[in-house]
């Protein structure tokens, strides 16, 4: 029998039956009396400065309420790293990009609004623009930011070790061009935000945010109100995948013109907004150049890394920081120079996306792996087995790993693709292939980076459960309830839970990371604890004997050692009111992740994580020669999450991220003309549907971090990581072509098929 | 993206349908199904003063099996032919190129009037309001310059529909009705080849019924669909073929019409010409298949690259003709 009751069971999502049958209410569901409708006008041009907004016509539709341009605004500028704020919420003096910001009106229809919008008159004067970052960086090309003049607005250059000595001593040495495309994330829910002015002229918005605290303090700064002046509410969310962790203008439209018209104010967007005007997955660039021993020992990495950011900033020093440092990760690399360019661009901007930088690096590194494994003549999987990187061993950047079954993920993933059997011995057009990662388990410091909890017991026997994380479709609500429940002793049932509201729920940074279930698990079991020891304490005075001597289990409070004797755990509360003790019993919890070394790694290293995942995928592929259409006939991926606290979850979070990896490898790409996107719909940007999602299989590797909550580390992100060079060095056991763009589409298999064929 | 102000009117019979496109002509447009025209109307590429609803019909909506073959009402939905055993057993290449239009949801209210009737399709077209307001209008709005093809003259917007080709390929017919008259003439000639106006449908016209004959003894059919994911794909190249099988193992007769690589469906008229009555093997696919490809006329308006797109016409028309076959033997033997 498993020594937990709750935790470790495949509870169903506590809001599953309310999504599938369509009574969660989103951030669009909700409605105010008097509410009025907003829109936002873009700029068509990528480069341009605004010379006029005239907003004449737009405030004569009937309707129409208020209308405002970036003149308007505060001059406040926002941005998700704080040193690297670059954006208005409305394009002030010039627009970067098409879909750009420019004006926005509230009408009493969302008709009314869109024919607003297309009357307003705005006179630009065009600006030579720049696509590609590696033109973007030339001296001449055109400025995006004035602040900015060569473009390059976030730059890393780390030297681990001593390079030039291990390339020295390497007996082969790999070097190899790759390139990544944009990536949209394409939550299912839209971006929306719905905002109330009250009487003292506090703002409530309601908005589908993964980061509810994070929001509130953007918000409050673009506003240029204190921050007790903003309250945020987050209802349901209908995916983020990193791409809501920003401020967007509808947020501080809405409740802008909330303010200035004292009417509630909603604005979404539509999906060809999702898809040009919030954020996307860096494409980058890719020069990796690594030195290897005779025997596979990896003894050097060298990498530069151009990632194209698009017109404003997000999340860039963070994003290329990451890059750099999980290179160092799952494998060991003692000798690293990467330099990381985030580079301007008149395009859609980049952001935090599953992964956050490392899909893209790790795409070229297990790329690279196979190409290596080949030349030396070493099967991929021992290669991979021989530079694993173990639990204990020092690394080179300082992070702190206490647990890791990294090769243990790898051994399994090839034991369930059939590795040995299938490798190299499939028939032409089918092959298997395979690729680890590591990811964080959310940072260990930054500012802002704590989580709280308040857990309270009530006079019947239910426990109300308060904490600040963002379930954002993820499940996170359901996996700390279980936790309370667990450390309480209690069925899941009895947990209510009111989450992600910044007035009523204690501070939590927000779902980013990965970081929700280790930070705001343990914030949440500590106030358990906390009520729990309060309870026991009266009921020990009762029977007599120390807290410590007491169980909760079951819904009873015993005596470990006589477990029939004991009470209830509705008995239990009432000794405790008759006991005089004051009520409700109440439990805190304030969680900030311990680190010995603890560093936001933008400035010096050290350990930017409680707890590190680790994974395997592994692919089998089959490719049509005559037309190169690549099916995925099996996934496999093996996870080191520590401790599943709700396998059914974990493995929902697995088998997503391996579809969206998918996307990334075979399907997906926003493809631009001169800055404009030509696919912005889900009918020409082709994500993979139910029918091309082949046979997955999760494997949960259990570690038991010390750090996490019953051991738990993160499973959202990093599955992420690899699917696509596993699918592509599949792709390469299947016809023998190597893949270094992605995403592999079937005019490339097949144009490549050819010129081999020649 | 909201829809348009309209008048919205929703005819009983057939006969007031037809009196309405009359009275309000260039200002009217028909909403089959809806499932092209909503986008339409949300991107503003289409701004009629009045909707006519044809959902509330009753008499177009209709699947009979005759002794000439089928006819189906034009508002028959697509999963309505997807799942009638009729076609299912009389017709399975048909009920299969069903099954690869759009997905469920989308057959669930698409309409076999509506697919026929599509507008051809464009990367650099079909997009919201905001969007085109990059470039400008393009030749098919009004404005002087074609985005897909360098210094086109013509609208070379992409006949997309999947079931027109392999309907051709089965020499069927549609049946259009105004207030005036009724003509019938064979589906090949429903089409303009011209990008902006696909069909010769005049304003006050509607499509009410299409003809299926009969499939003599002794041939076979199929349609081959290009895409890249099993679902959501407009067809990147499409080719219906249809064969009749003669004395040992030789071509009596063969049809190959190419859809989603040109401005109508394309019938490779040589393949006809020249190649019946020989065996059919290799060689002759290999034949076949260089004539699809030359008659392929497929331009840069779609995301997938042309070359590729007229490269796998080829292999697509090898495909289809060995199933056809197969199924010709099918059918000699049962
Ligand atoms: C996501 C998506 C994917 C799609 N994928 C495919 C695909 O793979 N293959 C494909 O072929 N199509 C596809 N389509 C297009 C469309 O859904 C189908 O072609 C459908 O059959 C159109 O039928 P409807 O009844 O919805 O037409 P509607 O949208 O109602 O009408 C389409 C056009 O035909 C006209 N029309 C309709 N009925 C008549 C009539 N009886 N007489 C005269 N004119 C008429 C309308 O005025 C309109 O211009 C897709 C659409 C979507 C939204």
């Amino acid at each position: 029998m498993s020594e937990f009751n709750v935790v470790g069971k495949r509870e169903p999502m506590l809001d599953a039956w309310e999504k599938a049958t369509g009574k969660a209410k989103y951030t669009d569901d909700l409605s105010l009396p008097g509410m009025l409708f907003g829109k936002i006008l873009r700029s068509p041009l990528p480069h341009a400065k605004i010379l006029k907004v005239d907003l004449t016509e737009a405030l004569k539709v009937p309707g129409v309420k208020d209308a405002i341009s970036g003149r308007d605004i505060p001059k406040r500028k926002y941005g998700i790293v704080p040193k690297a704020k670059d954006e208005y919420a409305l394009a002030i003096e010039k627009v970067r990009y098409i879909g750009d910001e420019v004006a926005a009106v509230v009408a009493t229809s969302p008709e009314a609004a869109e024919e607003a919008i297309s009357r307003i008159k705005v006179e630009y004067e065009e600006l030579p623009a720049v696509f590609d970052p590696l033109e973007a960086m030339k001296p001449g090309a055109p400025i995006i930011h004035e602040e900015v003049p060569d473009n390059v607005s976030a730059t890393i250059r780390k030297e681990f070790g001593n390079v030039a000595k291990a390339f020295k001593d390497s007996d082969f040495i790999f070097e190899d061009h790759f390139e990544t495309q944009p990536v949209n994330h394409c939550p299912m829910e839209p971006q929306a935000a719905l905002a109330m002015v009250d009487h003292f002229g506090k703002v409530t918005l309601w908005s589908s945010t993964q980061i509810p605290f994070f929001l509130r303090r953007n918000l409050a700064t673009t506003l240029d109100l204190p921050e007790s002046k903003v309250r945020i509410i987050k209802p349901k969310v209908g995916g983020g995948f990193g791409q809501k962790i920003d401020l967007y203008a509808k947020d501080f439209c809405a409740a802008f013109f909330a303010m200035r018209t004292g009417r509630p104010v909603k604005f979404v967007y539509d999906r060809e907004e999702v898809f040009t005007c919030t954020r996307q997955r860096h494409p980058m660039y890719i020069y990796l150049k690594t030195g290897v021993k005779k025997d596979g020992t990896i003894l050097a990495q060298q990498f530069r890394v151009i990632a194209d950011g698009g017109a404003y900033n997000s999340t860039a020093p963070l994003m290329i920081t990451l890059a750099c440092f999980f290179i160092m990760l799952p494998y060991r690399i003692e000798n690293l120079l990467f330099e990381g360019y985030h580079v301007y661009t008149n395009k859609p901007v980049g952001g935090a996306m599953r992964g956050h930088g490392i899909p893209q690096v790790r795409f070229a590194v297990e790329t690279q792996l196979d190409i290596i494994a080949e030349k030396i003549g070493i099967d991929p999987l021992e290669l991979r087995l021989k530079n694993a990187f173990q639990a204990g061993e020092p690394h080179p950047a300082k992070l702190l790993v206490q647990s890791c079954g990294f090769s243990e993920t790898l051994k399994k993933a090839a034991e369930a693709i059939g590795w040995r059997e299938k490798r190299g011995k499939l028939p032409f057009g089918r092959g298997v292939g395979l690729a680890g990662a590591s990811f964080p388990s959310g940072v260990s410091n930054m500012s802002h980076i704590s989580s709280g909890a308040i857990v309270k017991i009530e006079r019947d026997g239910s426990v109300t459960l308060l904490t600040g994380a963002a379930d954002i479709g993820q499940g996170a609500e359901t996996v700390i309830s279980q936790i309370v429940a667990e450390e309480l002793g209690v069925r899941i049932e009895d947990i209510r839970i009111t989450a992600a509201d910044t007035e009523i729920t204690p501070l939590d940074p927000g779902t980013f990371g990965s970081g929700v279930t280790l930070r705001a698990g343990n914030a949440a079991r500590m106030a358990a604890r906390a009520a729990k020891e309060k309870l026991l304490e009266a009921i020990a005075e009762k029977m007599e004997v120390s807290p410590g001597e007491l169980e909760m289990k079951n819904r009873r409070i015993f005596l470990r050692e006589n477990p029939d004797r004991g009470f209830s755990f509705e008995e239990a509360i009432k000794i405790y009111q008759y006991s005089d003790r004051p009520m409700p019993i109440i439990g805190r919890g304030s969680y900030f992740p311990p680190a010995k070394e603890p560093t936001t790694l933008l400035h010096e290293d050290g350990n930017f994580s409680p707890a590190y995942s680790f994974m395997t995928q592994a692919a089998e592929v089959e490719v049509d020669p005559k037309t190169g259409r690549v099916r995925v006939l099996k996934m496999v991926t093996a996870h080191d999450c520590g401790k599943a606290i709700n396998p059914m979850l974990v493995e929902g979070q697995l088998e997503g991220s391996v579809v969206g990896g998918m996307g990334q490898a075979l399907y997906e790409n926003i493809i631009m003309e001169k800055g404009q996107v030509l696919n912005p719909n889900f009918l020409d940007y082709g994500i993979p549907t139910a029918m091309e999602i082949p046979s997955i299989e999760s494997i949960e590797v259990e570690t038991n971090d010390p750090e996490g909550p019953f051991g738990a580390k993160e499973s959202g992100e990093g599955t992420q990581l690899s699917p696509a060079p596993a699918i592509v060095n599949a792709i390469y056991d299947a016809i023998g072509v190597r893949f270094k763009t992605l995403p592999v589409t079937p005019d490339k298999v097949l144009e490549a098929l050819e010129k081999r064929e020649r | 993206m909201n829809l348009p102000q309209f008048e919205f009117i929703q005819p009983r019979s057939v006969e007031e349908t037809c009196d309405l496109l009359k009275k309000h002509g260039e200002e009217a447009t028909l909403l089959a199904g809806g499932t092209a025209l909503i986008v339409y109307l949300r991107y503003r590429l289409k701004k009629p003063k009045v909707v006519i609803g044809l959902k509330g019909l009753t008499g177009l909506n209709y699947l009979s099996q005759q002794k000439e073959g089928l006819t189906i009402g034009s508002m028959v939905t697509l999963e309505t032919l997807e799942r009638s055993p009729m076609i299912f057993h009389g017709y399975p290449p048909l009920n299969s190129a069903i099954q690869q239009i759009a997905v469920p949801p989308v057959r669930n209210q698409a309409t076999l009037g509506g697919n026929i009737c599509l507008e051809n399709r464009c990367i650099f077209y079909n997009q919201s309001e905001f969007w085109r307001k990059t470039q400008g209008p393009c030749l098919r709005l009004g404005g002087g310059v074609c985005y897909a093809v360098e210094k086109g003259k013509r609208c070379q917007a992409v006949y997309s529909g999947d079931l027109a080709p392999l309907l051709i390929a089965l020499n069927a017919k549609v049946k259009i009705l105004s207030a005036q008259r009724e003509r019938t003439l064979p589906l090949a000639d429903f089409f303009t080849g011209r990008g902006e106006k696909p069909n010769i449908l005049n304003q006050d016209e509607l499509l009410t019924e299409i003809q299926i004959p009969l499939t003599e003894p002794g041939v076979g059919y199929a349609y081959e669909k290009l895409r890249v994911r099993e679902g959501m794909e407009f067809p990147m190249a499409g080719v219906a073929v249809r064969i009749k099988r003669g004395e040992n193992g030789t071509i009596e007769q063969i049809k190959i019409v190419l859809g989603a690589v040109g401005t109508a469906p394309i019938e490779v008229t040589k393949a006809s010409d020249l190649l019946v009555g020989q065996k059919f093997d290799d060689k002759i696919l290999e034949e076949f298949s260089n004539q699809a490809m030359e008659a392929a006329r497929p331009v840069g308006n779609q995301i997938m690259n042309s070359e590729y797109r007229r490269k796998m016409v080829g292999v697509l028309t090898k495909r289809a003709l060995r199933r056809a076959w197969a199924m010709t033997e099918k059918r000699e033997s049962s």
